[in-house]
């Protein structure tokens, strides 16, 4: 925890691309197409990270990557769900910031 | 297969499997583009097929609402006349969408999977296929063999969106 973490090239391309053209689709996609494409991009760079093999403890990204697999297409489907969905990822997210700032030193 | 079996049985598909499609089914499914419907007979539709793998990855990154890497891309644009107005360029959108839905209609009867996207960045995806200033890419049809098999997504029943003779008044 705490150390810098080294990524790839590649890696570091395919989010910029993701991230850049994301951009410029939020200027004409529906509202919240930019909630998805915002949670999407949380996946892609946990999938870089998870798949970089350096971490102490990858339990609590790797569920956080598969729920967001799992749920993001709430989206279109159930917007009420999807909302839900994101409220719960915020809220996990700052319990592991809470239990990270914690432990440590 | 039945037009109508076709119609109601193909769905999105977003996962593919690694598999190749044979140049020969890819000619079927341009053929069915090509005999799609298009505003005065006007055919202004192109297809740019992408099969190469680093050019794929390509497209792929610059489009954040195309999940995965599929077998091909059929990137369908639109070359515009030199004095289109804007009613022309709204012909070219549907006669885009129409050819589209050839395109997925012919891989479902194919074996194949498909889906439309639109989400992509259209500065960038020119750039990475070198299309020219008069031509817009209006849409893009993954294709591939399916590793998914998703449920039908609801529809709205026919006595919702269905008038007779005037709107709103029951059919």
């Amino acid at each position: 925890m705490g150390q810098r973490m080294m990524v790839t090239e590649d890696d570091v391309f395919e989010l910029l691309a993701f991230l850049v053209t994301s951009a410029r689709l939020c200027v004409d996609e529906p509202r919240l197409y930019g909630t998805f494409r915002l949670v999407d991009g949380a996946s892609r760079l946990l999938g870089f990270v998870l798949e970089s093999d350096q971490l102490e403890d990858e339990q609590f990204l790797q569920q956080l990557k598969d729920e967001i697999d799992e749920k993001k297409m709430l989206l279109v489907a159930d917007q009420e769900g999807y909302f839900k969905f994101l409220d719960d990822l915020t809220r996990k997210v700052a319990r592991e910031l809470k239990e990270r700032a914690g432990a440590a030193p | 297969m039945d037009v109508l079996e076709a119609i109601k049985q193909r769905r999105s598909i977003r996962q593919f499997t690694e598999q190749a499609i044979e140049r020969e089914l890819l000619e079927q499914i341009l053929d069915a583009a090509r005999w799609a419907p298009t505003a005065g007979n006007q055919q202004r539709w192109r297809f740019i097929v992408v099969t190469d793998p680093t050019v794929k990855e390509m497209v792929r990154k610059v489009s954040p609402g195309i999940f995965a890497t599929p077998a091909a891309f059929i990137v369908i644009c639109a070359e515009k006349a030199p004095d289109a107005s804007a009613w022309d360029e709204w012909t070219y959108l549907a006669d885009c969408a129409i050819a589209a839905q050839n395109v997925m209609l012919a891989a479902h009867a194919l074996g194949l999977g498909s889906c439309l996207a639109i989400s992509y960045a259209r500065a960038a995806l020119k750039e990475v296929l070198d299309i020219p200033d008069q031509v817009k890419p209006e849409m893009i049809v993954t294709l591939g063999y399916p590793a998914e098999d998703p449920a039908p997504p609801p529809r709205l029943p026919l006595s919702q969106i269905v008038f007779a003779d005037e709107y709103g008044k029951e059919w």
